[in-house]
């Protein structure tokens, strides 16, 4: 006999076994047990049903409160506790910036949002306390340079590139360096201005302020007319920083050097030339010798005559001098 | 919570109902049981649905209340019994072409067994059981054909069937209840897999008599293998319908006359002996006073020796029956009834069954053979199932039970 006869006779034989008989499994109230089953199995049910539905219920409310931000009703006007890492932003600006009603319940989600508005706030932290009160805890962004647009208005760029106003910072920050030909960006997700590759120009005037303290204090603008916007082009030999020496009397370069062009990836070892040139003799003689060009723009470049043993050496290219 | 491996076993006899709620896993073990009277049944066919289902419901909820609160049991296993479950015999036949049996003749004789078995079985009836009794080879029986010489193949097969009306009323008792039934076994196995002993050679070959209230189920064991199986519809309650009539006594005190004084085997020493019935635990309701112990006692011997009879000679029909004789169920208790299965069964060895499973020390009387050995039969089924069904089979159970 073939498989398949067998498979028939299998299939033949299961259907006139017990099991092929259809049952009707249903609870029926038909008996008083089954009547009792019955409503248990309803109550089970409906109590499930009931549990379910409670618990979703608990988690829509949670959920809505928290998109309202916890709002809660307080008897007194609310107090609020400000603190401020960089101590620029205070409560006056806090109250005035978000329009704070301290009579009724804020929603902090809100509040937060409104504070991080503001670009000086790199980031904020809104609670409300046990008794009712809130606290308000904000970080702000460190300015390292400044930008003067053509109506004369001073703003602060932040060392992450964002660019943010200068109202509630002191005179004091007006020593910081100019920003010139700056391709300004707005950022995606905050919608702030911002300067592109940043970091490394951060980089640099961080470590032009604070190793070389003296050659710092003498710059009065940066031009990034060769700057990328990118940090991936950094390396690149045509990515320079350009700086111009303050026009003062204090500066005894002044009307000697127009600019100093720093390589915006090898400026360590460029100030660091620089800086040991200045404290040379020669500097000062080759500046101001006789019958010698009346300005010079300072380059520093790569001598790669022995392949072996490069090196950054400074270069003063003779220049027209400007106008007085 | 309902659980899978939580099982209400359910023996639904013409006086009472028996209901275990076992747990399967890890172990077998009775978490829960429960024994009220039948309403509905008689001589082991249902007379009244209605009734039968409010009882055995009952006896359910009682148990499952016993097994705690939490075991909430949707699955069902049930015994059949009385005059609508039948067996017969069938034979089928294959010829050793290599002369040498193989599988492949094994596969052969045993498909032309069941092809004959559904050729044989009405349309209105349903199996509930076959087994295989024995093979064959050129006549000569044979445990294990397999490699053996010979020329035509035997495989007898035994067949269980029931009528379908009576198993679809007897579903309906469960299902009612949100009870799938998943187990279905003839009494007469349940019985016998209960009172089974610890002893090789008394298990090979015996009988085992499950004498309930409205039927009597019978099954021989030849070698080990199941040779017949059969229900006679004579049973205790047919010794209490005797009594009444012949001592002209109520029902209800014939059943407890029987219960409190029955003996088997009559007693000839004093004839004349006389139970007063106004002693005997109530009033005097029957017309006579005082009834004859001699009476009584030969009223219920001429009625087991009828039973007793009418087995014998279903058994001994194609061989002489000799090994050991179990009498079990709610009437094997009654005194005297050994003697008397002696008497009729020749020299063969007859014992009182006694459930002895372990898992079911607590119901060890004959009349719970039925519901331990149903409970015993439905895990060895299982276990059989799981290991065929292998590690897909343990997977699926390991995922049913987490969702």
């Amino acid at each position: 006999m073939s498989r398949k006869q067998n498979q028939s006779l299998a299939e033949r034989m299961h259907a006139k076994e017990w099991r092929a008989l259809p049952q009707d499994v249903a609870l029926s109230g038909d008996t008083k047990s089954g009547t009792r089953r019955l409503f248990g199995e309803i109550l089970r049910k409906f109590s499930v049903v009931l549990l379910v539905g409670g618990i979703a219920s608990l988690f829509v409310y949670v959920w809505l409160d928290m998109m309202s931000g916890f709002s809660e009703e307080k008897s007194g006007p609310i107090a609020v506790a400000f603190e401020s890492d960089g101590g620029m932003l205070d409560e006056t600006w806090f109250r005035s910036w978000t329009e704070f009603d301290e009579n009724s319940a804020p929603n902090l989600h809100h509040l937060r949002d409104r504070i991080m508005e503001y670009p000086q706030v790199s980031a904020a932290r809104v609670m409300r306390l046990p008794d009712g009160n809130l606290r308000v805890d904000v970080r702000e962004r460190c300015p390292v340079a400044r930008l003067v647009d053509k109506e004369g208005r001073v703003r602060l760029v932040a060392t992450d590139g964002v660019i943010f106003p200068s109202e509630t910072f002191p005179l004091q920050q007006s020593m910081l360096p100019i920003l010139q030909d700056v391709r300004i960006a707005i950022d995606a997700k905050t919608g702030f201005e911002r300067v592109p590759a940043m970091e490394k120009l951060t980089d640099f005037i961080e470590t032009a302020r604070t190793a070389y303290g003296k050659l710092f204090r003498e710059w009065d603008t940066i031009s990034l007319r060769d700057f990328p916007s990118d940090l991936r082009d950094i390396g690149h030999s045509w990515s320079l920083i350009y700086v111009i020496p303050k026009a003062s009397a204090q500066n005894p370069e002044h009307a000697k050097v127009v600019e100093y062009v720093f390589s915006a990836s090898r400026f360590r070892e460029d100030l660091k030339l620089l800086a040991a040139a200045r404290e040379h003799r020669t500097w000062n003689d080759a500046l101001g010798a006789p019958n010698r060009p009346p300005a010079y723009r300072v380059l520093f470049i790569t001598n790669r005559k022995n392949p072996q043993k490069e090196f950054r050496e400074i270069r003063l290219i003779p220049v027209q001098a400007e106008n007085p | 919570m309902a659980q899978d491996n939580i099982l209400a076993v359910i023996d639904i006899g013409s006086a009472e109902t028996k209901v275990l709620v076992v747990d399967l896993e890890p172990q077998l073990q009775v978490i829960g049981a429960f024994c009220a009277k039948t309403e509905g049944m008689r001589k082991g066919e249902i007379v009244n649905l209605g009734a039968l289902k409010e009882s055995v419901h009952s006896v359910i909820g009682q148990a499952e209340k016993l097994a705690g609160a939490a075991r909430r049991v949707r699955g069902a296993c049930l015994a059949v019994s009385g005059a609508l479950v039948g067996g017969f015999s069938v034979k089928g036949l294959t010829s050793v072409k290599s002369g040498v049996v193989r599988a492949d003749d094994k596969e052969a004789a045993r498909a032309d067994a069941f092809d004959a078995c559904l050729h044989r079985i009405p349309e209105n009836r349903h199996i509930v059981q076959h087994m295989l009794r024995r093979y064959l080879l050129d006549r000569r029986e044979r445990e294990e054909p397999l490699g053996l010489s010979g020329r035509e193949l035997t495989y007898d097969l035994w067949v269980i069937d029931a009528d379908d009306t009576y198993l679809t009323e007897l579903y309906q008792i469960p299902n009612r209840l949100g009870m799938t039934v998943r187990g279905l076994f003839p009494a007469s196995l349940a019985s016998a897999e209960a009172v089974r002993t610890f002893a090789q050679i008394m298990d090979d070959n015996r009988l085992v008599i499950d004498i309930g209230a409205g039927t009597s189920d019978f099954v021989l064991f030849r070698d080990g293998a199941v040779v017949c199986t059969g229900v006679i519809p004579v049973g205790g309650e047919h010794i209490t319908n005797d009594m009444s009539r012949g001592l002209q006594i109520r029902m209800e005190d014939a059943e407890r006359l029987k219960i409190k004084y029955g003996n088997a085997y009559a007693r000839d020493d004093d004839v004349f002996a006389e139970i007063d019935l106004d002693s005997f635990e109530g009033e005097l309701k029957g017309f006579s006073k005082h009834v004859s112990r001699y009476k009584m006692e030969l009223i219920t011997e001429l009625r087991l020796r009828e039973l007793f009879t009418l087995i014998a000679k279903k058994i001994n029909a194609e061989e002489a029956f000799s090994g050991t004789v179990f009498l079990t169920g709610g009437t094997a208790q009654m005194e005297g009834i050994g003697k008397l299965a002696s008497a009729i069964f020749g020299n063969a060895e007859v014992r009182i069954g006694e459930p002895s499973l372990s898992f079911a020390r607590a119901y060890a009387e004959p009349k719970y053979s039925t519901v331990v050995g149903l409970a015993k039969l439905y895990r060895d089924a299982l276990s059989q199932k799981r290991e065929s069904s292998g590690k897909s089979g343990w997977f699926r159970r390991i995922f049913r039970g987490m969702f």
